[in-house]
């Protein structure tokens, strides 16, 4: 299907690849369905973006955070994970919202709560993790190394 | 909104299956216990608001090219 995306216009998608939030995101209960895109020109695979199939103005810029921060492991109640359908930790893969302000060098990553996607299932969900991460991680100096 | 009121170590029950137990009280401090399935995810109100107000920001990132200009 064709669908109009904020940052890349109109794209091709496919359908099969829609990923359900069954309970939206926090501050956007209402929005379920989302696509996760990733821009070509983006050959470190680093960021992502998921873009509402419902409501073209709303996307949200993702990264990586394991490409920058080896280390970084959050835990999840595994609750969590059992309403993402049957899962097998190979198909689980975690994205951090990013905030990208004016000021780029002020982007902060969402560690607390990443978005987790069951790519068996395609359900996916922003969990709040257990770990004291921040919710506001300054990446920008992580990204030149 | 339902106003209740429980001593320390009283607790209420919500929906048969949520318990929340008043464990002490602290000036205007209150700590309270919370008996839940394991099915029912209990989060502070403020870090579920937090993280609200967290993609609200998101969600208003302008230019997606900012992130590929950074190096």
């Amino acid at each position: 299907m064709k669908l109009n995306t904020k940052h890349f216009g109109e794209i091709e998608i496919d359908e099969s690849k829609i990923l359900t939030f069954e309970e939206g995101l926090p501050g956007f209960e209402d929005t379920k369905r989302f696509i996760l895109l990733r821009d070509d020109k983006d050959t470190d695979e680093l960021f992502y973006w998921i873009q509402s199939v419902d409501d073209e103005k709303l996307a949200f810029a993702l990264i990586d955070m394991l490409k920058i921060m080896p280390d970084y492991d959050p835990m999840v109640p595994i609750e969590e994970l059992s309403a993402l359908g049957d899962f097998d930790s190979k198909d689980l893969v975690n994205y951090n919202i990013l905030v990208i302000p004016d000021e780029v060098k002020e982007m902060t990553a969402n560690l607390l709560a990443p978005i987790v996607i069951n790519n068996a299932t395609k359900k996916a969900k922003q969990i709040i993790s257990t770990n004291d991460y921040d919710v506001k991680y300054k990446i920008f100096d992580m990204l030149k190394k | 909104m339902l106003a209740l009121t429980r001593k320390k170590g009283e607790s209420i029950i919500i929906n048969d299956n949520v318990e929340v137990v008043v464990i002490s009280v602290n000036g205007d401090q209150v700590k309270l216990g919370i008996v839940a399935p394991k099915s029912i995810p209990v989060h502070r109100k403020e870090v579920y608001e937090l993280i609200q107000k967290e993609n609200m920001e998101a969600a208003l990132n302008s230019e997606v090219g900012k992130i590929f200009s950074c190096d």
